[in-house]
């Protein structure tokens, strides 16, 4: 465990090395709110100057990160001595805001719907059943089923994340296109469908649709 | 698999028989084998919650030599499976435990045989109190939204730690790297324990070692009670943060109990509380904290509930 003292900005303010401004604030104020003289939390448990200290502490970096310039320097004195590195720098994928009206939302589901197109991202650039299928002007309901399966999901899951009946979903795979009540409703599922499986959801869409032109 | 569980807390009235009568039931229900041991000897609250007779058996018994086992003092509630020592008796100085018989009680009580065992410690942060959260590496700490109680169980907490350290070492030993610490560390709460920590480390790195080990292993909860609307809920999580951060102990925070006046009345009545008002949100809470801290020490069991009760003193 280390001391204040030894512990880097992002520490002090237990943030991440790619923190937002916003996020910066709102460590410091979460911070401030426990540190400071007169917090319920933290009365009584330190001294007033151990108190005083981190409360330095705290300002220090605060100010430091959330000044771009000296941001930067700090993080290159970091990488320097080795206490984070390159990537850390870097979040993996964009946040992009939860849209409001998902209320199923939990621990367990939060990541999900972007953490998948991530993995399906990588996977079917050089994935050789993808590209097979991708080669052929038409796509057929077997070839979604097997795009599926190597991507390792289950109709299950996509019929959790796109709210799609499974029985619906299954007809899609096996080209009972008589089961869905139209063409466009048979279009929209088929595009919830296709892009739980992979980016390029208008290609596999199109050609899929090819088929029944009637 | 057996559980000890010390249940302490500092302030008087935070809820601490409140709490370990009520979870001691919560146990029971669930088919747990549970002993409730009311180790606050001269204020013995437990039985009179639990709406018992003042019996004649108690732990002063046992501290007196009038019986050789705990196994004989101990009595059956109208609750199935749960079982209680109380710590009333007739004698006027329990209060006042010597060494000697502290150490039967500290000795004895691993050897029982129930699968949770909870201790109603007295408030404060004497000797006796602390001693019952070295027997094992669970414990509960108890506090209410107050600067007095949250003073409190700060202050136990760092007796806790203090009193580790203590153990490892001879008494001058001890005596004098206190001495060393505190010439860098005048008038400090904190650095004086960590520091306290690094130079025992330093100085003893075998004992020091497995002082590390010894401090990592506990499994602290701490429970928040008469939660009032005013109060901040995020309290107790913001507290466990705290002693983490600041003194490496795990504290986990196992839930909040909002404050109700009917504890008043079913006190009054001499009825546990979840028999009495079994719908309240209060009940529901304290259900919900039994089960926290049974759900955590299923999953984090390791050993045989970490007992350890040092010889050596």
């Amino acid at each position: 465990m280390k001391s204040f003292e030894e512990q880097s900005y992002y520490e002090i303010l237990d943030i991440a090395p790619h923190a937002t401004p916003f996020e910066i604030r709102h460590a410091y104020k979460m911070a401030s709110e426990i540190y400071r003289n007169g917090s319920l939390v933290s009365y009584s448990f330190f001294s007033e100057d151990e108190r005083e200290k981190i409360l330095a502490s705290l300002e220090k970096a605060f100010f430091t990160l959330i000044d771009d310039e000296a941001r930067a320097e700090y993080d290159r004195l970091l990488i320097k001595l080795g206490v984070i590195d390159e990537e850390s720098k870097y979040r993996k994928y964009p946040k992009e805001p939860i849209p409001i009206w998902n209320f199923k939302r939990s621990r367990a589901t939060m990541g999900t719907k972007y953490g998948i197109s991530q993995k399906v991202e990588t996977r079917t650039e050089r994935n050789p059943i993808f590209k097979e299928i991708l080669e052929h002007d038409v796509v057929t309901g077997e070839d979604l089923k097997r795009m599926r399966v190597e991507l390792g999901m289950s109709l299950e899951q996509i019929a959790d994340q796109t709210k799609i009946r499974m029985g619906l979903l299954q007809s899609i795979e096996n080209d009972r296109f008589d089961d869905l009540p139209s063409r466009f409703h048979l279009k929209s599922f088929l595009q919830s469908y296709v892009q739980c499986l992979t980016i390029d959801a208008k290609l596999i869409v199109d050609r899929y649709m090819e088929r029944i032109k009637d | 698999m057996k559980y000890i569980l010390p249940i302490g807390g500092g302030k008087g009235g935070a809820g601490k028989s409140f709490i370990a009568g009520n979870l001691g039931i919560s146990l029971a229900t669930q088919g747990k084998k549970t002993l409730l041991i009311d180790v606050d000897l001269g204020t013995a609250n437990l039985h009179t919650m639990l709406g018992l007779p003042n019996s004649e058996k108690s732990l002063s018994d046992f501290t007196n030599k009038n019986v050789e086992t705990l196994n004989e003092i101990i009595i059956k509630t109208s609750v199935t499976n749960l079982f209680i020592i109380s710590g009333a008796g007739n004698t006027l100085n329990t209060a006042n435990l010597h060494y000697q018989q502290k150490m039967k009680i500290l000795r004895a009580i691993p050897k029982l045989s129930y699968d949770y065992i909870l201790l109603d410690l007295g408030a404060g942060t004497s000797f006796n109190t602390i001693d019952f959260f070295m027997i094992s590496d669970f414990g509960v700490f108890v506090t209410t939204p107050e600067p007095t109680s949250v003073e409190n169980v700060y202050h136990l907490i760092r007796s806790i730690f203090l009193r580790k350290i203590r153990y490892v070492l001879d008494l001058p030993d001890f005596n004098a790297i206190v001495e060393k610490t505190l010439v860098r560390n005048k008038d400090t709460n904190v650095s004086f324990l960590t520091d306290l920590l690094y130079m025992v480390k330093d100085e003893y790195p075998g004992k020091g070692q497995f002082l590390e080990q010894s401090l990592q292993s506990l499994q602290f909860n701490l429970i928040v009670n008469q939660l009032r609307k005013r109060d901040n809920p995020n309290l107790g999580v913001m507290m466990c943060k705290l002693v983490e951060r600041h003194l490496g102990i795990k504290v986990r925070f196992a839930g909040n109990i909002d404050f109700d006046d009917r504890v008043h009345n079913a006190v009054c009545e001499k009825l546990p509380f979840i028999q009495k008002y079994p719908y309240t949100k209060a009940a529901t809470d304290l259900r919900e904290i039994c089960n926290n801290i049974f759900l955590i020490s299923r999953q984090e069991n390791k050993s045989d509930g970490g007992v350890l009760v040092k010889q050596k003193y």
